[in-house]
């Protein structure tokens, strides 16, 4: 069985990975995408912060030491009735940003405004 | 973009994408040549149904390893430029800046006020979208190549008398095999599917198992019958005085072909038992087209008499040296070393036997390789061990460290040399 693994088009289109610990769960009831919200605080990106709900994490960008390229599997069927699989390369990703450390609860304080 | 295209103060939105977030992408491990490789090229996956998943460049063989974790991954792809400057600016310019304010005061990032100024000012762009998400990545890992099934493949029909006599009585030409009933053995795409190899690495395989392309097919040559046609090339060179070191092939198929024997073959037996002398012109200013001229290599020839004079079985080695420098040809002359990876001379002095023990037969893997030559032999010194290692590759592990993984060294006394057995 061979299974080819090739690119559409000559330039591959960058994408970014972002990577979290654990599970992100949606407690309440309304079906939303949200996810939270993302604040980069210096412009080298090494010191981010992401908020989901109430927690915080924090995190930074780093360049993968290997590159990983996106594949997506292609299932074609030919005219004779063979089915034959490919995968196309989508995008490659050379950047994650992660958030390694343990959420903070954000917790108000009575009084600064 | 390959990077999310953060301002420092200014806050984004991530959200799940509202066309749908993806599970299936896989992700696989690559650097940058392999990367460049598959852009231009593409590369292949390979295997049958019960083989490990092999992916296979032009030149170089990686097995395949999902490796999972218990991160979420989520994968951002390329996003809509928006147009940020009409956007932000009505809206959230006061809350920009107290969002700026907060961003450089410590302690106050984290204010419940805070967090609805960040809030506000993501919800006036886009969010960033999440287009699929993962938990696992495809490491690659390079491999030997799978090359045992090509052993099996072109042995099915050797090319032997059968075929010369068959071919003889069609009195047919190239051509007509080619189109006519069975052209047996695999084509060079047919083995690429069957055998998990990169292209390079099959050809390599091709030439090392001596295999002989007939019609575009492959297939292995019966050793007898190329044994037997070395030594009729033998004896007509001596009859028509031609040189060893400077063959001309054509010569040879022009004096054999009456005899039955095929100009393929003939050139096939040069190409196994020698190798072509890269020359512009002869000292007689003739011009030499192509690749006629051969030079046969001593050494490989000297080893096909030696197997021939030892017979499958085992041998006094005074009675041996004997015989073999009578069996070789005349201005060549035979030598125990180029036996190294033949024979095995077990005993010593009067009582020394010699027997056959090419390495070529013994199987490419190496747990299977160093079973077979315990199997043969308890113990090794290294000297005699080291000529039946070198066929045997595992990229990224020396020899010494497969020494030390399949077999045991020991030494009788400190100064005497290392022996090795099964571990």
């Amino acid at each position: 069985m061979i299974i080819p693994i090739k690119c559409l088009g000559s330039n591959v289109i960058e994408w970014v990975l972002v990577e979290l610990q654990g599970r992100i769960e949606n407690l309440t009831e309304e079906q939303t995408s949200e996810i939270g919200v993302l604040l980069s605080k210096e412009p080298d990106g090494k010191a981010l912060q992401l908020t989901i709900g109430y927690h915080q994490l924090e995190g930074k960008r780093v360049p993968l030491k290997k590159p990983l390229a996106v594949l997506n599997k292609c299932e074609r069927m030919s005219h004779t009735g063979d089915a034959s699989t490919s995968y196309e390369v989508v995008g490659v990703i050379r950047n994650q940003y992660l958030f390694k450390t343990r959420p903070r609860a954000l917790i108000s304080k009575p009084g600064v405004r | 973009m390959s990077s999310l295209a953060l301002k420092p103060g200014q806050p984004r939105a991530i959200a799940f994408a509202p066309d749908g977030v993806r599970t299936d992408l896989r992700l696989l491990e690559v650097d940058e040549p392999l990367l460049q490789e598959i852009i231009q090229k593409g590369v292949v996956i390979k295997g049958g149904e019960e083989d490990e998943a092999i992916l296979v460049t032009s030149r170089r063989t990686y097995a395949m390893k999902v490796v999972e974790t218990t991160n979420l991954q989520l994968l951002v792809g390329p996003q809509q430029q928006e147009n940020e400057a009409e956007q932000t600016l009505d809206k959230s310019e006061d809350v920009a800046a107290a969002v700026a304010v907060a961003a450089e005061v410590p302690g106050y990032g984290s204010g419940l006020m805070t967090q609805w100024n960040h809030f506000r000012s993501a919800s006036c762009q886009d969010p960033i979208k999440v287009n699929a998400t993962s938990t696992s990545h495809i490491e690659l890992v390079e491999v030997a190549p799978r090359l045992e099934a090509l052993r099996g493949l072109l042995w099915q029909r050797p090319y032997g008398i059968d075929d010369e006599r068959a071919e003889a009585e069609r009195g047919g030409t190239e051509m007509g095999e080619a189109a006519g009933r069975t052209a047996a053995g695999y084509t060079f795409e047919g083995l690429l599917a069957m055998v998990q190899a990169s292209p390079e690495e099959l050809r390599a395989a091709l030439v090392s198992e001596g295999a002989l392309e007939l019609g575009g097919c492959w297939r292995a040559v019966d050793p007898n019958y190329l044994g037997s046609l070395l030594e009729l090339v033998l004896l007509t060179v001596e009859q028509d005085s031609m040189t060893l070191s400077a063959l001309r092939a054509s010569r040879l198929e022009a004096s054999l072909q009456p005899e039955g024997y095929r100009p393929a073959l003939v050139r096939h037996c040069l190409s196994v038992y020698g190798k072509p002398v890269v020359t512009d012109s002869l000292a007689d200013g003739t011009e030499i087209v192509g690749q006629d001229l051969w030079c046969l290599d001593e050494t490989k020839v000297c080893i096909h008499f030696a197997h021939k004079v030892m017979g499958g079985r085992a041998m006094l080695l005074s009675e041996f040296n004997v015989a073999w420098r009578n069996a070789v040809p005349y201005g060549m002359t035979p030598s125990l070393g180029m036996l190294r990876s033949e024979a095995l001379i077990d005993g010593s002095g009067a009582e020394a036997r010699i027997s056959s023990f090419p390495a070529s037969a013994l199987p490419r893997d190496p747990g299977e390789r160093f079973a077979a030559l315990f199997g043969r032999r308890a113990r090794w010194e290294w000297t005699t061990l080291e000529p039946y290692l070198e066929g045997v590759q595992v990229p990224g592990q020396s020899a010494e460290a497969l020494l030390m993984r399949f077999a045991r060294a020991s030494q009788l006394t400190p100064d005497a040399p290392l022996v090795y057995s099964v571990r």
